[in-house]
């Protein structure tokens, strides 16, 4: 196991009082491993990518442990947390239009991250390593793509240099929160191929949080189906969708199943 | 670049920004402008009104400006009356030589955009030492125009660095920081000055007194920028760019210098250019009551100070001219900022 999620607890402050976002979760994900946590919206499923990296807002409660690589990560300081963020584990946002600053080229945002994470210095590094990996996250026209501003491009290719830069400092953990909500179909099914591929490549492993039962069908291998903060169920992938056990699962599967027909 | 065409097509902007540019150069170059040192003073010319100058010489048909000598008699009230010496004439010279100075400080020159060689020329008339008012005018502008630049300076990069702070981790440390702002802006900032004033000793040098009143005027501005600039940070620090620099571990101080800080320039920017005024008025009030910049040493606010007597002002009402500079300078960095204000407003453009 990588990655183990023990017991954890996280309550929001909200109108004077502390709600729950998620209640006692446990599971873990092992080496190599594309994990799928399924949800629908409010389910926590974002709250939980947020706590692996302890990022949670101040406002926030939280109890159990999650450990990486036999750390608890809740008792990292400030500068280990720093560490973690980034070079160990890698974060894709849900809405790549707006995870880049507005006013910086794509260039001088992608520089900034490898100085600062990797302390790489001289400039002809960097820029191997930039091009290196634009075309591990298979994006064309490299040169034209780093002269743009965000607003210059498709959510499709944001998402690309995106994931880019998330592998540039080599984690071992990749979350993908709802990578591909925001994209059109074809673009979707390109990005998901994309992380197979990287896995392949890179020996990552990938957390891909979705409510798309498809993209978990093609992609994941086991999955962890998530409502309103409590595990119901967590399986490989092909016994989840022939042998559902929970109610909840098979609900959700029921409403998939009759999309398909 | 882009601003700076904007403004010059905005009808007030353009001229706003004329006149500043034109009182900064010749503040900048008063030495040259001016026909003499700052604190020359000539008890034979005392208040002496402004000297008129005359174009067309039919006597001895001469074509020029020039000015006429001058003589007074006293009146049965003991005021001297000053009147035109028509039998002297001085041509006024351009480009002649005058009092040495070091020219921006570089190289020593004497030469002045004008003089009037053996005569006395006074363009905005003369003060109670005879001194010109003209001259310390200008020179007393390097103070006034400076203080406002500088304080301003000073006071965004504080209030940048705090309201950045306190908008970008909130909780505790906004908490108490907003509260010191506030018990900043509590005291009427007028009597906040006068009593960090008093609590320096009255007899420093000039250069002291200049620092001073810098460090306390940018001390009682920056509470406001930095509660505009913290106000921003709340809004900018929600931004999925700046989670997502988070959640690839860039450090909190990188994260407020890169992605907060700069979003809000284009605001603080119009804050700082309509806050110049208040430091150059809090500069003119402290050195009127005498409290801020002493004689010989110019600056706008203590050449009114002789103003202050009704009598003065009556008799001689030309001394009353820094109080124009201050008037329009004040003016112009408003009318500057309000059209900095339309061009930054970005529901303008969609307009």
């Amino acid at each position: 196991m990588i990655l183990e999620v023990k017991d954890l607890s996280v309550s929001y402050w909200s109108r004077a009082k502390y709600v729950d976002a998620l209640k006692k979760v446990s599971w873990g994900i092992g080496e190599g491993e594309i994990l799928g946590i399924v949800g629908e919206s409010g389910s926590g499923k974002s709250t939980l990518a947020l706590s692996i990296l302890n990022l949670l807002p101040p406002d926030s409660k939280s109890q159990g442990q999650i450990i990486f690589k036999e750390k608890n990560i809740f008792k990292a300081g400030e500068k280990e947390s720093e560490i973690l963020r980034g070079n160990q584990i890698g974060l894709i946002f849900q809405e790549p239009a707006s995870t880049f600053n507005p006013v910086l080229s794509m260039r001088y945002q992608f520089q900034e991250i490898l100085q600062s994470k990797l302390n790489i210095k001289s400039k002809a590094e960097i820029e191997k390593i930039i091009f290196d990996c634009l075309e591990k996250a298979r994006v064309r026209q490299p040169q034209r793509i780093l002269k743009s501003y965000p607003h210059q491009l498709s959510g499709g290719q944001l998402q690309r240099i995106a994931i880019a830069i998330a592998i540039a400092l080599k984690p071992t953990l990749l979350i993908a929160d709802e990578p591909t909500s925001s994209l059109d179909v074809t673009i979707e099914s390109q990005i998901v191929h994309l992380f197979k591929e990287l896995r392949a490549e890179l020996k990552l492993t990938i957390i891909f949080i979705t409510h798309n039962l498809d993209l978990v069908k093609t992609l994941c291998d086991r999955v962890v189906v998530l409502y309103q903060g409590v595990v119901r169920e967590i399986k490989a992938k092909d016994e989840l969708f022939v042998n559902p056990e929970d109610d909840y699962t098979k609900s959700l599967l029921d409403s998939f199943s009759q999309l398909e027909e | 670049m882009r601003i700076l065409k904007e403004i010059i097509k905005n009808k007030a902007g353009r001229i706003a920004l004329l006149v500043l540019v034109l009182l900064y150069f010749s503040v900048i170059f008063a030495p040259f402008f001016a026909p003499y040192p700052y604190d020359d003073d000539d008890v034979l010319h005392s208040y002496t009104p402004p000297t008129k100058i005359h174009f067309l010489n039919l006597k001895e048909k001469q074509f020029g400006p020039f000015i006429y000598g001058q003589t007074y008699e006293v009146s049965e009230y003991y005021q001297r009356i000053y009147q035109e010496d028509k039998s002297k004439i001085y041509p006024i010279k351009f480009f002649t030589k005058g009092f040495k100075y070091k020219f921006l400080g570089l190289w020593e020159t004497d030469r002045h955009l004008f003089g009037v060689g053996e005569g006395k020329i006074y363009l905005l008339g003369a003060d109670l030492k005879g001194r010109d008012i003209f001259t310390r005018i200008l020179y007393g502008g390097r103070i006034s125009l400076s203080i406002g630049l500088i304080g301003a300076a000073i006071s965004l990069c504080i209030g940048l660095i705090i309201g950045g702070l306190s908008g970008y981790f909130g909780g505790r440390v906004d908490n108490i920081t907003m509260r010191i702002c506030e018990m900043v802006m509590m005291i009427p900032s007028f009597y906040l000055m006068l009593a960090l004033r008093a609590s320096f000793p009255p007899n420093l040098t000039s250069t002291q007194v200049y620092l001073l009143i810098i460090v306390i005027l940018s001390f009682i501005g920056w509470a406001s920028t930095a509660r505009i600039i913290r106000g921003m940070a709340i809004s900018l620090r929600e931004n999925e760019y700046v989670y997502a620099a988070k959640a690839m571990g860039l450090s909190h101080f990188k994260i407020i210098i890169r992605h907060i800080l700069p979003h809000t320039l284009s605001y603080a920017l119009v804050a700082v250019v309509l806050r110049i005024p208040a430091y150059i008025l809090g500069e003119a009030s402290l050195s009127l009551i005498g409290l801020g910049i002493q004689d010989p040493e110019a600056s706008w606010g203590n050449l009114l100070s002789s103003a202050m007597g009704i009598v003065n002002i009556r008799l001689f009402p030309w001394i009353l001219i820094p109080g124009l500079f201050i008037v329009v300078t004040v003016v112009c960095f408003n009318m500057l900022g309000d059209t900095l204000r339309d061009i930054l407003d970005p529901k303008r453009r969609i307009l």
